[in-house]
């Protein structure tokens, strides 16, 4: 009788192992208007207004918000759409 | 303010008119370099992609200046009428047209010394400031009515 190998978890993660993630981040000043703020983030992101009032929310109160987590390439596309607007928004290797 | 057919229309009395249009003008304030692309990452490391963020932000900044002067000579979008002007702007124009005022709001601020009111701090008078002031509360009031307007 052969027992079965047991069997070996395959890796899920559709990222590959090497390619780090970075964190689109949109930090708070005194001067952009929280509707303003709130607007910028449903038309860069395409969220409902519900979620795009949470972050802008979540950066008035906690001084940040972590809008998304992207690859290289998509972070810096995002940065530049936040900063076109006049958002102090940047790029962040995730540690 | 009022919309018909996906158009915002926006009045202007007579004597605002001119201010309208050195506002506008005014556009850019902020340099392309204002921002870092990254606020922790080694600055050598990330040299050739904050180049291609300013290069970016100054292309970007050249076509808003392009929209701005094409709607100032504009006399169907932006025209006189008997009691004042109108600004007629539809949804793709409204969108470059809030991202200009507010550059030149926050440049404003920024050559402010990017005061923070809820410290209080005091801004010195003086014709520069006066001006920056002047430009920050046009901006700030254009702004609230076209986010109005968009709310709906």
């Amino acid at each position: 009788m052969v027992l079965p190998k047991p069997e070996v978890e395959q890796q899920t993660d559709a990222r590959p192992a090497l390619e780090p993630g970075y964190l689109v981040i949109c930090w708070n000043d005194p001067i952009n208007l929280m509707e303003y703020v709130t607007h910028v983030f449903q038309v860069v992101f395409g969220w409902q207004r519900a979620k795009a009032e949470n972050h802008m929310m979540q950066v008035h109160e906690q001084g940040k918000s972590v809008l998304t987590r992207e690859s290289l390439e998509k972070a810096e596309h995002y940065v530049h759409q936040l900063q076109g607007y006049s958002l102090h928004a940047t790029m962040e290797r995730e540690q | 303010m009022k919309v018909a057919n996906g158009c915002y229309h926006f009045r202007l009395r007579h004597q605002e008119h001119p201010a309208f249009v050195s506002l506008l003008r005014l556009f850019p304030v902020l340099p392309p370099d204002f921002q870092p692309l990254s606020k922790s990452a080694d600055p050598a490391e990330t040299e050739a992609d904050q180049k291609l963020l300013e290069e970016a932000m100054r292309s970007q900044k050249a076509g808003l200046k392009s929209e701005v002067e094409k709607l100032l000579q504009d006399g169907d979008r932006l025209r006189k009428t008997p009691e004042g002007w109108e600004l007629a702007l539809e949804g793709p124009q409204l969108e470059w047209f809030l991202q200009v005022v507010n550059e030149i709001r926050v440049g404003s601020w920024r050559h402010l010394g990017s005061p923070d009111p809820l410290r209080h701090l005091r801004i010195e008078i003086n014709e520069t400031s006066l001006h920056h002031l002047w430009a920050m509360g046009m901006c700030d009031r254009i702004q609230s009515a076209v986010l109005e307007a968009l709310r709906g």
